[in-house]
Order: C-alpha cells, then sequence, then structure tokens
C-alpha cells in the first residue's frame, strides 16, 4: 500500500517562557540577569506513523496527550521540531471550521474570504458557489451579516467550505457535533461519500463508540509517544486500561 | 504517488524561495484581505472611504495654517509641498503598524490551519497602496487649484510608490516578526515613528536643517524616497539620480532583509497562537 502520511521520528517543542515575557524591557533584565530559561515541552517524543490511503484512522487519548498537535503537524500548521512529515495530497483540517470569517462581512463574502484562506481561487469558487450554500441551508441569509447568524448556522457554513471539495485527507478533531441533529446526518452522509471515494480519514474523539463505528485502525497516544497502533478493539481496551489506572493513582 | 499538493517538512530549500513559492496558492488571498480591511474599517463611520481623503487633507490644512507664513517665501504653493510629504510619511507608518496589526490577527488563523503568514504584512502594503491612489484624488485637485505645473515628470510617480511598498513592506515585515513575542515594541515604533517625523522635510524646507544634521538627511531613506515623489509632482521634474539611487538601495536591501528574516521566523507563529 502506498503512504499518503508517513512520519519518521517527528518531535514537536513548545516553548513555555516560565513566565511568559511579553515585553522588550522584561527580556533585556532578564538577558542581563542571566535568567532567560524557557521550560521546554515536548508535546510530541517520537512519533513514527505511516498512514495509507482510504485508512480510516482513529487517534485516542487523554486530554494533553497530544493528539491536536499530532493532527496539526499533519495539517501543515505547525512543523516538527524534528524529524520529518510528509504527506501527499491536500488535507482539509476541521480544526478550526469557520477560520477567517468575519463577523461585519456577509455569508456570500464569508464563503470567499474563508476557501481564500483555504487556498482557493476566486474563480473556483465562484464556479461551486451555489453548491455551498445549498449544502449549508442558507440561500435566504446569505447576503446578511455573519453578526446576525446564529452558532449552528456558522458550524454549517464552516463545514460547507471546509468540505465541498474532496480532499485526499481529512481530519476530524472533536467537530463532529455540528448543527442541529439533522445537520449532523448530512456531515456524516458526506464524511461516508469521501470514505467511500478513497479520502483518508483521521478521526480524534474521546468516544470509544465513534471511533469503533467509523475506524479500522486506532492509535493511543500518551504523553506524546504512541502507546499502541493497531486494531480497534485492542486499542480501546488499552484506552480504558490507561484510563483506570489514571483513576486509580487519583483514588 | 499523486506529485500534486505534496508537503514535506524537510525541504531543504533557503527561506526566501521557500515563502516566495507557499505564496503561489494563497495569491487571491491578498486583495481580498486588503478589500476586506477597506471595508471593515470604514463599514461603520459616517464619512466611509471618504475618511481616507479627508485626514490627510485636514492634517495639511492644519499645517499650511501654522507654517504657511513660515516658510511660505521659501515654499511657493505650500499645500501641495506638504501633502506629498504626508503622503509619503503616511504611506510608511500606516503600513508598518497596520502589518503589526495583521500579523497579530493572523496568529489565530495560523494556529489551526496552514497559509503563508506573509499574506498578512503584504496586506498591509496592499491596504496602504489603495489609500495613496484615493489621496492622489484631493492632491490632483489641489494642484489644479494652486496652478502647480502638471508636467510629463509625473508619470515617474509609479517608481517612488514602489520603492516605498518595498520599504514599507521590509519594515514591517521585521516589525511584525517581533512584535508577536514583544507587545511594547509598537510603543517604541511610534516613539521612532514620531521622531522620524520631524526629522523629515515634510512640513519645512530642507535648506533651514543645520549643518551638523545633514548627515541624517543623507541617509534618511524617508527624505530620498520624497524628493523622488515630490520632484515631479511639485516641481514638476526628474529627481536627481543620487536620490534615486539610494532610495532603491534602501528600499529593496530592508525589503530583503525583511523577507529573510519574517521567513526564518514564519514557524514560530502558530506556536505563539
Ligand atoms: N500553544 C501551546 N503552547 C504551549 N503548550 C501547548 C500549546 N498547545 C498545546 N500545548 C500543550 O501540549 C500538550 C498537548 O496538547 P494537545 O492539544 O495536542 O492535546 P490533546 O491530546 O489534543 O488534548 P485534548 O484531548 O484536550 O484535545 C498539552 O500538554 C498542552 O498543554
Ligand atoms: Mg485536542
Amino acid at each position: 500500500m502506498e503512504p499518503i502520511i508517513l512520519l519518521e521520528d517527528v518531535w514537536l517543542r513548545y516553548r513555555v517562557p516560565e513566565e511568559r515575557i511579553r515585553s522588550i524591557k522584561e527580556y533585556a533584565i532578564r538577558r542581563l540577569k542571566g535568567n532567560l530559561a524557557m521550560q521546554q515541552f515536548w508535546a510530541l517524543r517520537g512519533v513514527n506513523l505511516e498512514v495509507a490511503k482510504g485508512e480510516v484512522l482513529g487517534i485516542m487519548g487523554r486530554n494533553g496527550a497530544g493528539k491536536t498537535t499530532l493532527m496539526k503537524v499533519i495539517a501543515r500548521v505547525l512543523r516538527p521540531t524534528r524529524g520529518r512529515a510528509r504527506v501527499w495530497g491536500h488535507v482539509a483540517p476541521l480544526l478550526g471550521l469557520g477560520a477567517g470569517f468575519h463577523d461585519e462581512l456577509t455569508g456570500r463574502e464569508n464563503i470567499f474570504l474563508a476557501s481564500a484562506i483555504l487556498g482557493f481561487s476566486r474563480q473556483d469558487v465562484a464556479r461551486r458557489f451555489d453548491r455551498i450554500v445549498a449544502f449549508a441551508e442558507l440561500e435566504e441569509f446569505i447576503d446578511r451579516p455573519l453578526r446576525t447568524y446564529s452558532s449552528g448556522m456558522r458550524a454549517r457554513l464552516g463545514f460547507a467550505v471546509a468540505t465541498d471539495v474532496a480532499p485526499e485527507v481529512l481530519i476530524l478533531d472533536e467537530v463532529l457535533a455540528v448543527g442541529d441533529a439533522a445537520f449532523q446526518e448530512k456531515c456524516h452522509a458526506r464524511i461516508n461519500q469521501f470514505r467511500n471515494d478513497g479520502t483518508t480519514v483521521l478521526v480524534v474523539s474521546h468516544q470509544a463508540s465513534t471511533i469503533r463505528s467509523l475506524c479500522s485502525r486506532a492509535l493511543l497516544l500518551d504523553h506524546g509517544q504512541i502507546a499502541f497502533d493497531g486494531p480497534v478493539p485492542d486499542a480501546i481496551q488499552r484506552y480504558n486500561q490507561i484510563f483506570n489506572a489514571a483513576l486509580g493513582l487519583q483514588g | 504517488m499523486s506529485s500534486k499538493a505534496f508537503y514535506d517538512s524537510a525541504t531543504l530549500r533557503s527561506p526566501i524561495v521557500d515563502s516566495l513559492v507557499e505564496l503561489g496558492r494563497f495569491r487571491d488571498l491578498i486583495p481580498m484581505l486588503v478589500n476586506l480591511s477597506i471595508t471593515v474599517r470604514y463599514k461603520r463611520s459616517l464619512l466611509g472611504v471618504g475618511w481616507t481623503l479627508f485626514n490627510p487633507l485636514l492634517h495639511m490644512a492644519v499645517l499650511t495654517v501654522a507654517f504657511a507664513t513660515l516658510f511660505g517665501d521659501r515654499i511657493p504653493r505650500y499645500p501641495v509641498y506638504v501633502l506629498t510629504g504626508l503622503m509619503v510619511f503616511d504611506f510608511f507608518r500606516q503600513t508598518t503598524t497596520f502589518a503589526v496589526n495583521q500579523l497579530t490577527w493572523g496568529t489565530g488563523l495560523l494556529g489551526r490551519i496552514y497559509l503563508p503568514a506573509a499574506v498578512f504584512p503584504l496586506s498591509a502594503v496592499g491596504t496602504s497602496v489603495v489609500h495613496f491612489g484615493l489621496t492622489l484624488v484631493p492632491l490632483l485637485a489641489i494642484m489644479a487649484l494652486l496652478k502647480n505645473p502638471f508636467s510629463w515628470a509625473l508619470i515617474f510617480v509609479p517608481l517612488p510608490v514602489l520603492l516605498l511598498s518595498l520599504l514599507s513592506l521590509g519594515f514591517g515585515l521585521i516589525l511584525a516578526a517581533l512584535a508577536i513575542s514583544f507587545n511594547d515594541l509598537v510603543n517604541m515604533w511610534d516613539v521612532l515613528l514620531h521622531a522620524w517625523y520631524f526629522l523629515t522635510p515634510i512640513m519645512y524646507p530642507e535648506a533651514i536643517i543645520p549643518a551638523q544634521a545633514r548627515w541624517f538627511l543623507a541617509v534618511n531613506p524617508l527624505h530620498h524616497l520624497l524628493v523622488c515623489l515630490r520632484d515631479p509632482i511639485y516641481l514638476g521634474k526628474l529627481p536627481d539620480l543620487h536620490h534615486v539611487l539610494v532610495a532603491t538601495l534602501w528600499s529593496v536591501g530592508v525589503a530583503l532583509l525583511g523577507w529573510w528574516f519574517f521567513s526564518l521566523r514564519r514557524f514560530e507563529f502558530a506556536l505563539q497562537a
């Protein structure tokens, strides 16, 4: 199988200044005192991952395990501090639904802006415009300013813009709760359609049921490392083990 | 393996070239951001885009009332002289401060989706170019009113505007990249701009600068750019070659330096979000 995502020994470091230095004055004072310690936080530690075209991969792990960070590395948002990440294809990262939306602009203008932020040309969007609006079911509201939209309406517009073109890789980081029940149904149908057409899907979820129903393989992340990578039932079992162990420590 | 949209975090090209290549796919975004900043800024104000024209005119009027009697003998058609100076300086001030604002707003996006960070400072330059173009209308009107000569040298004007864009972009890139980490930088820049404003012959004639301060005139890129713009508009003649050369050197040099510095730091912005 040819890989579509290949991560080789990926490390990612966030720098957290002990107390965040926010001004040049502070920086100068600290520098003079030789007190510039940065707390380094390695959110990913040596992740190796190969995902084949068309796979549906579940990612589990406790809060802070590094799931979102890993997705951001794949989506090119964060560059690995060490190691190498390669992706063959267009990634639709549903990390930021409605990224770039602007309250003062109308729904129409926002579709163009958000699409441009995702790297689509104006001409291309103009051609697909009606389809996007139809999917979001916002025909009546499209020329009203976004600030008059409800949060569900925004989410619908965001989802419609981000998924209008079938991507090679789709990242779902806990965004499946979009809009009302009927719209969620529609989102799931579209995701299934992508899956059938060979899109690789990465699903981040805390819910075992979601992973079980969608995925063929699952990862378990723990403190920035892959603790398990394999069949879904085994991954869920390990997840529960880690979870119970943590509960035991506290209790 | 499909070769399109291939991403490799380990590409080893120089950052200067790399970040230029990245921009390609996002070229439609820059005019959209320019449009956004102009419409959003004026949507709720009464005068609308007219404010853009009004602001430098008001400034010009104040300076004319204050200084026309003082410098009037040496500077005929004083409003034209002042307005050209203000147009250059406002361009520089607006672009550099707006580049910081745009990138600050942009880091919210950069932490969530991939896009080349340079679109934000570039859109600041675009916005200033539009403003500059709009201010040309009242400038031409005032020139006609005061019987300022219109010369064929006016066709030279796009060159200083281009150089001014490059210079402002370079400073804007450096400032924006640093201001993400240091939030008092903007205040320091304001103070610096204030001093720079008074040290550049915007409202007074070049001749009143004392001999011991002339060296600053020689190294001040805004002065050379201002001469390049003012000579064709106000005097109806082409600027001396040496002004064009110094202005070009500064502008291209600072733009390259800024692009390089910004490109080196461009992966940091998403981490800071
Ligand atoms: N911008 C940042 N600066 C510093 N540290 C960060 C930053 N973003 C995340 N972290 C840290 O990195 C670690 C991993 O975060 P990440 O968001 O990847 O976790 P997650 O597995 O997605 O958690 P959750 O289940 O809560 O979504 C956490 O400990 C978090 O504190
Ligand atoms: Mg997360």
